[in-house]
């Protein structure tokens, strides 16, 4: 064990005792998350510290299995447009970008499950009716989904914030493209009149 | 959003749903791998058969991390993850009671106050494969901790299995916080290296 | 004495609409009600009675409005519907054609959407499966917007399909709330009219003249009717109970791109009668297409994205997710 690996371990049983405070926590947060080794120390630390407590603790299954079936379940949850306060209904891109996005850390564009790419396979073996639906992003890019829209694409518009009772909803302008052509063509429902039809036209987004 | 200073493993747990919250699903993952096994063994009280129990506790999970955003740290974060699986295994048993092709070996009584527990319960439909894993684990970590020298031993029994803080610990042992730090990473280490090995043939591979 | 007379007499002449409206009657709450014969009888409604009311779609928190006129002229339908909330437009429709104007720009969008006169075909036709994938249970009566109305559930066989909770007007059979409901039974989204005047003194002649497009430049999308086959693509397994509807060949605007830029879309409409799912599929750019994986638009819509080889593709419907996957995983590359 070389000198940056123990302190990098003593950092994680530092966070794993809760005794990181600020700055540090945010960082040793950020190793874990990135590396998959400093993933499987919290995990072993973890463990033992459960294991120490009751023997009945001790895993019988894969723990790793565990997470990787409810990661692929975890998939299929849908993502929601973030939500900012009422108060915030003028917010640029910047603004929106800076309140959305996660501190910069190494791990921050890097794919999301890499690691877990190996588990493709076990997840096709592990899903059911469901289907595999693997979470990744591809590329370079913050956790800022939306504000990631305008930085990427040169000239984007300005976001659209859709009026809300609830807040500034904060949407993917090409979402909303296709949302609109689906409620074009698609109202292929036996309720679509007047219910159907009159949905999707007092839906039909500013986008037009 | 400008986070409190973590002072406890309860704070940690919040900041991991705030960056969930905020995006990160990766950081859901990190709590995952800290209560699947206390909820596993919570939800084994309620339910004999292990893949039950498996498909019960994956819906916990699903299910707090739908509601995340509504937790608002006030209370500490497992105590609001047990309701989650408390009322998820009771929904289940629910339906159960009413197929009635199941059979009443999968329900185990009702009971769920977690201090009550009734030992290896959980392990009598297990493959005897998995009995064996569990409890090499558990002797492992037993042996390894006999092996450990005195102050290290201490410093993790008063960690883990009492709960004191560094700074208790410090008073406790007599020495620097520092030191308790020290102490108790290296106990954990010198355990972990026997465990892993296990953990990785449970897993079948590497990570 | 004379009120008493008078709602007797009211209540024979209701009786009379109700036999005449159709074999379909409300049986005893929780009781299975014949999905087919219902579901034309609120289709007839729908076409052939005459109504304005103000129209309100509710969905996680957000709220649209709209005004609307209806009548039946002989075999025509005409209807306008003038938004009260976004973007001022208002859209007039003459059987299947559409024309979405909109003022602040003096623009207006024509075009016809066939699956408006889709639907009495898709039901009369023999192999018409919506009753395998729903059943439909009557659930009692409620007063709504100021009507008697029957209230019914539309229930999804298997988790691939939402759930809605329907409330007919008793007399006529035109829908007047309609509630899409989660794989838990919450509701996902509300459509409902807030205020409803059955039998209303609507100016056909007039109505008819509100889709004069003069004073407006005339915008007829390019849409080209094309197949999957056709396109390549097909899927290697059907997702239960829902059909294939078409495929266009269409243009969509590139957000952030130079005024008029676009893509060429592929856009393949698939059905359960009840619900849509629409694949669509463009080749794939690194810049824009970043991000795989759901989300919620609102209420019961959700998206999906995927990257299959050079392609990318993105799956919309009034679904479970999961039912979006199961799309997104079944569609390949004709081999």
């Amino acid at each position: 064990m070389n000198e940056s690996n123990a302190s990098s371990k003593e950092q994680i049983s530092a966070l794993v005792d809760g005794c990181l405070q600020g700055e540090a926590c945010a960082h040793a947060l950020n190793v874990v998350l990135a590396d998959e080794q400093a993933m499987q120390t919290w995990h072993t630390y973890l463990v033992v510290g459960d294991v120490l407590r009751s023997s009945e603790l001790a895993p019988s299954r894969s723990d790793l299995a565990f997470l990787e079936k409810l990661e692929c379940r975890l998939a299929l949850e849908p993502q929601r447009p973030q939500m900012l306060a009422a108060d915030h209904v003028a917010a640029s891109p910047a603004n929106v970008a800076a309140v959305i996005a996660d501190t910069s850390h190494p791990g921050a564009n890097a794919s999301v499950f890499r690691w877990k790419m190996l588990a493709a396979s076990a997840c096709v073996a592990l899903a059911g009716v469901v289907g595999m639906g693997q979470w990744t992003q591809t590329g370079q890019r913050t956790d800022a989904q939306m504000a990631a829209v305008t930085q990427v694409v040169p000239a984007a518009p300005p976001l659209v914030t859709a009026d809300s009772s609830v807040g500034t909803m904060v949407r993917d302008p090409r979402l909303d493209e296709l949302m609109a052509a689906h409620r074009q063509l698609g109202g292929h429902s036996a309720l679509q009149v007047p219910a159907g039809f009159l949905r999707n036209a007092t839906y039909e987004g500013a986008a037009r | 959003m400008s986070q409190e200073l973590p002072a406890s493993p309860e704070d940690t747990d919040l900041v991991l749903v705030q960056r969930t919250v905020a995006g990160d699903q990766r950081a859901y993952g990190l709590l995952v791998l800290k209560y699947q096994r206390r909820i596993q063994r919570l939800i084994g009280r309620m339910v004999r058969d292990v893949d039950l129990v498996e498909d019960i506790s994956q819906e916990t999970f699903v299910r707090a991390y739908r509601a995340l955003h509504q937790f608002r740290g006030d209370a500490q974060f497992y105590t609001w993850l047990y309701r989650i699986a408390v009322n998820t295994a009771k929904k289940f048993l629910l339906e159960l009671k009413h197929d009635p092709t199941v059979s009443e070996s999968f329900l185990a009584n009702d009971e769920e106050d977690e201090t009550s527990w009734r030992k290896n319960e959980l392990t009598t439909d297990e493959g005897p494969e998995s009995i064996l894993a569990a409890k090499e684990i558990a002797a492992v970590v037993n042996a390894a901790m006999d092996d450990l020298p005195a102050d290290l031993k201490q410093a993790i029994t008063l960690r883990e299995i009492e709960g004191l803080s560094y700074e208790e610990i410090a008073a406790a042992m007599d020495c620097p916080v520092g030191t308790v730090r020290s102490r108790i990473f290296r106990a954990r280490e010198a355990i972990s290296q026997r465990v892993k090995p296990l953990l990785d043939k449970q897993t079948g591979k590497r990570w | 004495m004379r009120l008493f007379t008078r709602c007797a007499g009211w209540a024979l002449v209701w009786f009379m609409c109700v036999a005449q409206a159709g074999e379909v009657t409300q049986p005893v709450s929780g009781a299975e009600i014949p999905l087919n014969a219902w579901l034309m009888r609120v289709h007839q409604a729908a076409r052939q009675s005459v109504y304005t009311g103000t129209f309100v779609v509710s969905a996680g928190g957000n709220m649209a409005s709209a005004r609307i006129w209806h009548a039946c002229d002989g075999a025509q339908q005409l209807e306008r519907v003038e938004t009260l909330s976004g973007t001022p437009r208002a859209i007039f429709r003459r059987n299947d054609q559409v024309v979405t104007f909109f003022p602040a720009s003096r623009i207006a969008v024509a075009e016809v959407r066939e699956s408006l006169g889709l639907f009495p075909n898709l039901l009369k036709s023999s192999d018409s499966t919506i009753g395998d994938f729903y059943h439909l249970k009557a659930l009692g009566y409620e007063r709504i917007a100021g009507f008697d109305a029957e209230v019914a559930q539309l229930v999804p066989v298997d988790r691939l399909r939402y759930g809605y909770r329907v409330w007919n007007e008793k007399k006529t059979g035109l829908i007047i709330q309609l509630q899409t409901l989660d794989l838990d039974g919450k509701v996902l989204e509300q459509a409902a009219f807030s205020e409803l005047q059955l039998d209303a003194a609507v100016n056909v002649a007039k109505l008819s003249r509100m889709g004069n497009t003069e004073g407006y430049r005339v915008v007829r999308p390019d849409l080209q009717k094309t197949s999957a086959d056709a396109q390549g693509w097909v899927l290697h397994k059907d997702v239960d109970g829902f059909r294939p509807m078409g495929c266009y060949q269409r243009p969509v605007a590139v957000p952030g791109g130079a005024t008029g830029s676009v893509i060429n879309t592929m856009q393949w409409i698939f059905s359960d009668g009840v619900a849509t799912v629409s694949l669509f599929v463009e080749a794939f750019d690194p810049r824009r297409h970043q991000r795989e994986g759901v989300t919620d638009m609102g209420g019961a819509t959700h998206t999906l994205a995927r990257r299959i080889s050079d392609w990318w593709v993105t799956v919309v419907g009034e679904v479970p997710p999961a039912t979006l996957n199961a799309f997104a995983q079944a569609l390949e590359r004709k081999k």
